[in-house]
């Protein structure tokens, strides 16, 4: 379970967040929309423990973030929108070495690494450098190692750029999965069908607020029957005036 | 018509590429001026090498002054002291423009991106050129100032003489090396498309090998015994005899030539000197522009394209069960030391600077042993002279290379650091980690070269304890100096090694390193010096002043191992990613 309370974050004179409070309960997929620079990725680097928030806090599974971090870091796996590796291993290596920093037992390293590396296709890859891989595979990377630890909350910022149909399907099928058997996922995207297909709740975040928060159902209910997710979003989350102005 | 239009094109084009060029490099020194911590970092730096050139004239003005005091012995010394010292800088420059050159001119992401735009090769090289020129050679340059200015200054040149001596043979002098270094890379690059980068380099540095090692078999010098105070003579006569064998085709040649000419006002030797000087720069520099628009571009193509194919398979050396020696090892300890070591030796300018460096430390050792069985020092004050020589030497190159290899290495850790900073890593572990790594390595190495260089000098008793024991704590609080300062002021968007090292904050771990050998060594000299005296019944046993030093010592020790690394490990774990 993820737990936002009253959290807030500024960067100067701006907000980047403001008095946010959210609570994903256990095996909920959530999907996280907003324009740009509308706080979605600072939420996210204060979920996982990389931004430290001004006000609030933010708890996994009952464990301050910030007071106890490796504890509740435990719990998660964090696929970044821009992932940068150690570019000079090899995804095997970078996958071993993922497994060390959580901890696991070597032989359970190697059975996940090899699950995996099955799932999406890495055999002719994953003994080559990192450096080499195109985006796509390098996203696959990341999921590996974020699901190599079995986490029980996932946390995902942009998650299909650079995957090809075949791959994305087979992720989406495994995030479903993932949530069957009990998973939270707290998920950023700007792929508003992705979010229409996958999550069971929506939460839109503007200026560093959060301006709808429920299922695409309830959201739906409240403008139009027929709007898709994609009317609604626009619909809350641009102003009179830059309506105007794509007009003009 | 035509032509006059086809002339005023290329005249148009010459002056958008010379303007590029100059946005370019202006945008490399004096970017980000306006932001007031830029402004204040590089404002910092400005004011500590100041410091420090003043600092290092006032040392060199007094050693040399004392050389020139020893009689005729003096005047010859200092003479070998600068062929030594300015060839080994002529060395030391080659190796840092060869490494800041692989990926200032090859592997550098900005030259991916203008070789995209319509700026020409000639033009691209020239720029990455000058911007390695200083990268490499700006911190060598700062400590050559001082020397050529004390040098000059007990030379009795005057200071309106000496100043444009010393700019025209510096700046000269650093562009020949500049020069040397970017065409032996160019060549190791032609001839690592027929065979391995790796492969090229290890030919290139096995023939430097052979080279240096023919040389001090062909310079084998007489032997001569120096017993003490009364043998000077013999030793005097036996140096003059020597003399010193310069090559005259040398930059360090011209460039004593020309401060020795300013010196005795010999105007047809300045001006001989001082052209060579110049005019082999400027030659070089037209020649190297000449090859470079030939092998240049090509040889970035040949490494590009064989980095997209080689798509090397490391599958025998990843899967396999783990070692003996891993296992003492936590596992997140494990996975940080396994990933810095096979990193290390997958950044070609890493290890090939290490390499380098090592074959530069076994040629000292060769000359050590060169020198010690030569002269037979049996007297204990130069035998001390020469293990204090010696130690400070090994101090020196622990430092520098403490602050070369580590200082970098928490922000080497950039383009992971969202994963490390996510996981369930403490900072304190990541710390720890790269803290045994730098003493395991250069302690193991420094121990090394001190007691090779004892053996061979013949030193045993308290002053080997001492010297091994010493360097146990200064490779501990190195460490924590390269450590601490590498996580406060960190490079996270900066992947190349040596420019990291190159940031104010390496130069500031550098200065701080080099203090804190020089310290030490004066706190354990002072006593040693008085104890010796007391030997041969000179001085009352200095009990005083080994009390004194000993905790001076261990209190310097005490602060520069605790506080660097508790300031960096504050700032890294309140840094926001």
């Amino acid at each position: 379970m993820i737990q936002i309370e009253n959290v807030s974050k500024h960067f100067g004179d701006l907000a980047a967040v403001d008095s946010l409070d959210l609570t994903i309960p256990d095996g909920q997929f959530f999907g996280f929309l907003g324009p740009n620079g509308a706080g979605k990725t600072t939420t996210i680097k204060m979920i996982t423990g990389l931004l430290r928030p001004d006000t609030g806090r933010v708890t996994l599974n009952g464990i301050d973030i910030q007071k106890e971090p490796e504890a509740a870091k435990r719990y998660i796996g964090y696929i970044p929108d821009i992932p940068f590796f150690y570019e000079k291993l090899t995804g095997m290596e970078f996958l071993q070495f993922v497994g060390r920093i959580y901890e696991m037992d070597e032989q359970r390293v190697q059975d996940q690494i090899d699950e995996y590396v099955q799932l999406f296709h890495l055999e002719s890859y994953i003994y080559q450098r990192m450096e080499q891989y195109s985006h796509g595979t390098n996203q696959k990377i990341v999921f590996a190692a974020a699901f190599l630890h079995e986490p029980q909350i996932l946390v995902i910022d942009e998650p299909m750029v650079g995957l090809d149909p075949q791959s994305a399907r087979l992720l989406k099928d495994t995030l479903r999965t993932k949530v069957s058997k009990g998973a939270t996922i707290f998920m950023s995207t700007h792929t508003l069908p992705v979010v229409e297909e996958l999550c069971n709740r929506v939460g839109i975040i503007r200026q560093g607020q959060l301006i709808a928060d429920g299922a695409i159902s309830e959201l739906r209910s409240a403008e139009t029957q027929d709007a898709t997710l994609e009317e609604i979003f626009l619909k809350l989350t641009y102003e009179e005036s830059d309506t105007a102005a794509v007009r003009d | 018509m035509k032509n006059l239009t086809l002339l005023q094109s290329a005249i148009n084009h010459r002056r958008l590429f010379r303007r590029t060029k100059w946005q370019i490099l202006l945008r490399r020194f004096f970017g980000g001026l306006q932001s007031r911590k830029t402004i204040f970092e590089r404002g910092s730096t400005l004011v500590i090498a100041l410091g420090l050139t003043i600092g290092g004239y006032f040392l060199f003005h007094r050693l040399f002054g004392y050389f020139l005091g020893l009689d005729q012995l003096g005047k010859v010394l200092l003479d070998r002291i600068f062929y030594l010292g300015w060839n080994t800088l002529f060395f030391l420059l080659i190796i840092s423009n060869i490494v800041t050159a692989f990926s200032t001119l090859y592997r550098s992401k900005e030259v991916k991106h203008l070789i995209t735009t319509p700026v020409s090769f000639r033009t691209l090289f020239h720029v990455k050129f000058i911007d390695n020129l200083f990268y490499s050679s700006w911190a060598l340059a700062l400590i050559g100032i001082p020397i050529l200015s004390a040098y000059t200054s007990q030379l009795g040149v005057p200071w309106y003489f000496a100043i444009p001596a010393i700019i025209v043979g510096l700046v000269s002098f650093l562009i020949l090396a500049g020069i040397t270094a970017i065409l032996i890379l160019m060549f190791i690059l032609r001839v690592a498309h027929f065979t391995s980068l790796r492969m090229a380099f290890i030919g290139l540095a096995g023939i430097a090998v052979l080279g240096f090692g023919t040389y001090f078999f062909l310079l084998n010098p007489p032997a001569v015994v120096v017993q003490g105070p009364a043998s000077f003579r013999t030793l005097n006569q036996y140096l003059l005899k020597l003399g010193t064998k310069p090559f005259p085709f040398a930059p360090t040649y011209w460039l004593r030539e020309l401060i020795t000419s300013v010196a005795q006002l010999d105007g047809s030797r300045l001006l001989l000197f001082g052209g060579l000087l110049i005019s082999t720069s400027l030659a070089g520099w037209q020649i190297l522009l000449w090859i470079a628009e030939r092998w240049w571009y090509p040889s970035w193509q040949i490494l590009t394209v064989s980095d997209q194919h080689k798509r090397r398979q490391y599958k025998k050396n990843t899967v396999r069960p783990l070692r003996w020696y891993w296992k003492p090892f936590t596992p997140q300890m494990r996975g940080l030391l396994m990933k810095d070591v096979l990193q290390f030796w997958r950044l070609p300018n890493q290890w090939v600077q290490f390499m380098l460096l090592f074959v530069f430390l076994l040629i000292y050792l060769a000359n050590l042993f060169n020198i010690a069985f030569q002269l037979d020092l049996q007297n204990p004050f130069w035998r001390t002279l020469t293990f204090f020589i010696n130690f400070g030497f090994s101090g020196f190159i622990l430092a520098s290379m403490i602050s070369r290899f580590i200082f970098p290495l928490i922000s080497l850790e950039g383009p992971g650091f969202w994963f490390l900073r996510s996981s369930p890593l403490e900072i304190k572990t990541l710390f720890r980690q790269k803290f045994w790594l730098s003493v395991g390595v250069f302690l193991l190495l420094a121990e090394l070269i001190v007691i090779i260089s004892n053996i061979v000098m013949e030193i045993q008793g308290p002053l080997m304890w001492l010297s091994t024991g010493t360097l146990v704590i200064m490779s501990v609080a190195l460490s924590s100096i390269a450590i601490g300062l590498g996580a406060r002021f960190p490079e996270f968007n900066e992947t190349n090694p040596m420019k990291i090292a190159s940031t104010a904050g390496g130069f500031m771990t550098v200065v701080l390193s080099l203090l804190y050998v020089a310290i030490i060594i004066v706190m354990m000299a002072i006593p040693t010096y008085t104890y010796f005296q007391y030997l041969t019944g000179k001085a009352e046993f200095p009990l005083l002043a080994i009390i004194i030093s000993g905790i001076a010592i261990i209190l310097i020790n005490v602060v520069t191992i605790w506080y660097p690394v508790r300031i960096g490990e504050r700032f890294l774990e309140r840094f926001e990613v």
